[in-house]
């Protein structure tokens, strides 16, 4: 069985809108799981009302992404756990070809599907673990992607558009055996957003399973749904301070200096 | 009761030590009294000490101070052991030459491959060499794990033929029959990924050859982008491998997974086993791969061709050349019933030619002959 682990915060609506998508494709057959992360004044009644199945789950404050989803995850029952954020919804049936993926391949930790914005264009949902360098190389490739270049864009259509095995996959829409998730101790709690994600899948990777990108299960991503406006600000800053444990915990002293040289003279740096 | 004393310098995981563990495990308890001497902790430790073997800790890092020279020479001492075996270079080295000071009936020293024979024209080379030629003066019997060993220690005149033998390394095939184990895992052909792993185990040491697979898994990842590469073992090559794969813009489909003690489990869910080494003795891994049904592809070296005879059950290709090592691999890829013959072949051969069982009594009757030549 899959266990779908949703967190929110503020955003009720967009709950509703991606559980309703998921019951549209497949029915029943899996539990869903929501982590309310201390919203400000939101019913839930209503969604109770609707969707009676989904267990809730209440935190008085936000306790961030990462420490959300483990605390869903000690409670789920399925084999897999499938963290979707709440700002995504269903393009196609898709659980019942990822459990058989997983059936198959014991090797395979991670899967993450395809993830599309909301006009069909490609998010780049899954690459390679960041490193200084790498990093570097990879923003400029998503500012030509933005940008619109018709050569890269066609390079990375194609490239997103095979199945292969890749460094991360975003914790957008994750799936992960519930064991390996357990024995490699979850999300890392001290990463409030962002990095979540990479660094989950760098321990699954070194402990000797594969993190396989599966374009064949799409979903669309309205980014930054979940975190806009105001909070814009704080979020950056959690991305920043994410970011700087990532290469504390992962990458070579030099990378961590220079990352914390390049983020001081840019004014990026988390205070 | 016979005593034997094993000493071997390293307790990491190895196929040395691994060596040592089944002898030390299987030697006839009625007859064999069998203690070792090696590192303080490690691998061979704890399985040692599971199977309820006395273990010595006794550090040979440095193994040229005076200090490790004496306490062996102590340990040697207190413990008195009818026979001394010495497993690889530093143990040979250090444990031959405190037996000069110490009560030993019979001593017997074990080439895991004799490495330094295959470095180039060296100071080293030439110091081992007639280090080894001194040590054989007081040392009864030498063993080697292959032929070509033997042949190439002649030849360099550290090996005395009167006193030498080849006893073959052999593993213990029930070990790997993790075909229950994995009663889990299902049929591996639901899923659609054709996901393909590749994998090699080995110390990350110039020995073994990396740097040619990952320049190998740049070319098999062109043609089969789901192809990942599993390379198990740590060393001192770690930190500029990963880089050179990241260079090489596979790092995606490369995994460095350090040493593992589940070596059984990762070699059942691998599609081809590879072994890219520049030399070898005669490298238990294979065994281990064969065990489990796994087709190889192998350098054409020493200790490797004694094992596998190219296509019948594996693929050899020479060393040092990673277009061939793709070409084989990506053979061994696609065509699944080469893939289960190979396999299937190298099963066979290991149950019938490299059984532990024969190892262990072959030492027996060694340990047998020198103690009645000593009377």
């Amino acid at each position: 069985m899959i266990s779908v682990i949703m967190v929110q915060h503020n955003n009720a609506e967009l709950s509703k809108e991606a559980i309703r998508s998921l019951k549209d494709f497949h029915g029943e057959g899996y539990e869903i799981i929501l982590v309310d992360n201390g919203s400000a004044n939101n019913n839930m009644h209503d969604l109770r009302c609707k969707f009676p199945n989904v267990q809730v789950i209440k935190n008085e404050e936000n306790i961030g992404f990462g420490s959300a989803n483990n605390v869903a995850a000690k409670v789920a029952k399925g084999e897999i756990l499938f963290f979707m954020n709440n700002d995504t919804v269903c393009k196609s049936e898709f659980l019942s070809s990822i459990t058989r993926e997983f059936a198959g391949r014991p090797e395979v930790g991670i899967i993450g599907p395809k993830l599309l914005n909301s006009d069909d264009s490609l998010q780049l949902s899954a690459g390679r673990l960041p490193a200084f360098w790498g990093e570097i190389a990879d923003k400029v490739l998503y500012r030509l992607v933005e940008r619109r270049v018709k050569l890269i864009q066609r390079y990375i259509d194609w490239k997103f558009s095979q199945m292969q095995p890749v460094g991360w996959v975003t914790g957008a829409a994750l799936f992960i055996r519930k064991e390996l998730f357990m024995q490699i101790g979850g999300f890392d709690e001290k990463m409030f957003l962002y990095f979540e994600d990479k660094d989950l899948c760098l321990r699954a990777a070194s402990s000797g399973n594969i993190v396989f990108y599966y374009p064949t299960a799409c979903l669309v991503h309205l980014k930054g749904g979940s975190s806009k406006g105001d909070i814009l600000h704080f979020t950056q800053k959690m991305y920043r301070k994410s970011q700087l444990w990532y290469y504390q915990k992962h990458r070579p002293p030099l990378e961590k200096l220079l990352l914390k040289m390049y983020l001081h003279i840019t004014g990026k740096y988390p205070n | 009761m016979v005593t034997v004393l094993m000493m071997i310098d390293d307790a990491a995981v190895g196929g040395g030590q691994q060596h040592v563990l089944w002898l030390a495990e299987r030697l006839d308890r009625q007859r064999f009294q069998v203690t070792v001497a090696c590192e303080d902790q490690g691998y061979l430790v704890d399985e040692l000490r599971k199977k309820g073997i006395t273990v010595y800790p006794l550090s040979m890092s440095n193994y040229l101070s005076l200090v490790s020279l004496w306490r062996c020479v102590r340990l040697l001492r207190r413990v008195a052991p009818s026979v001394l075996h010495t497993h690889g270079g530093t143990a040979g080295f250090v444990g031959r030459v405190a037996s000069l000071f110490a009560p030993v009936k019979a001593i017997i020293h074990t080439y895991h491959g004799i490495h330094y024979l295959h470095y180039g024209l060296s100071i080293r080379k030439i110091l081992y060499t007639w280090m080894d030629r001194l040590l054989l003066n007081w040392t009864d019997r030498l063993i080697c794990v292959a032929q070509n060993d033997f042949d190439l220690g002649l030849r360099s005149g550290v090996i005395n033929p009167s006193k030498s033998v080849v006893i073959r390394n052999g593993i213990d095939v029930q070990h790997y029959n993790v075909t229950r184990r994995l009663s889990d895992v299902g049929n591996r052909d639901t899923g659609s990924s054709n996901l393909k792993i590749v994998g090699t185990i080995g110390r990350l040491h110039v020995q073994k050859g990396h740097a040619y697979l990952l320049e190998a898994a740049k070319l098999v990842v062109e043609k089969f982008p789901t192809t990942v590469f599993q390379i198990i073992g740590d060393g001192e090559l770690r930190q500029s491998l990963e880089q050179r794969s990241r260079t090489l813009g596979i790092e995606n489909n490369v995994q460095f997974l350090g040493t593992r003690p589940d070596v059984p489990e990762l070699l059942a869910h691998m599609d081809v086993f590879v072994l890219p080494s520049l030399w070898e003795g005669m490298p238990i891994v294979i065994l281990e791969a064969m065990a489990v049904r796994k087709p190889i592809v192998a350098s054409d070296v020493d200790g490797v061709s004694e094992i596998v005879i190219n296509k019948r059950d594996g693929i050899l290709v020479p060393p040092r050349n990673p277009k061939e090592l793709a070409q084989a691999i990506s053979l061994i890829l696609t065509d699944r019933g080469l893939a289960e013959c190979l396999g299937q072949r190298g099963f066979d051969k290991v149950v019938s030619q490299f059984d532990i069982e024969t190892t262990v009594s072959r030492t027996q009757e060694l340990y047998d002959s020198v103690l009645e030549g000593q009377g």
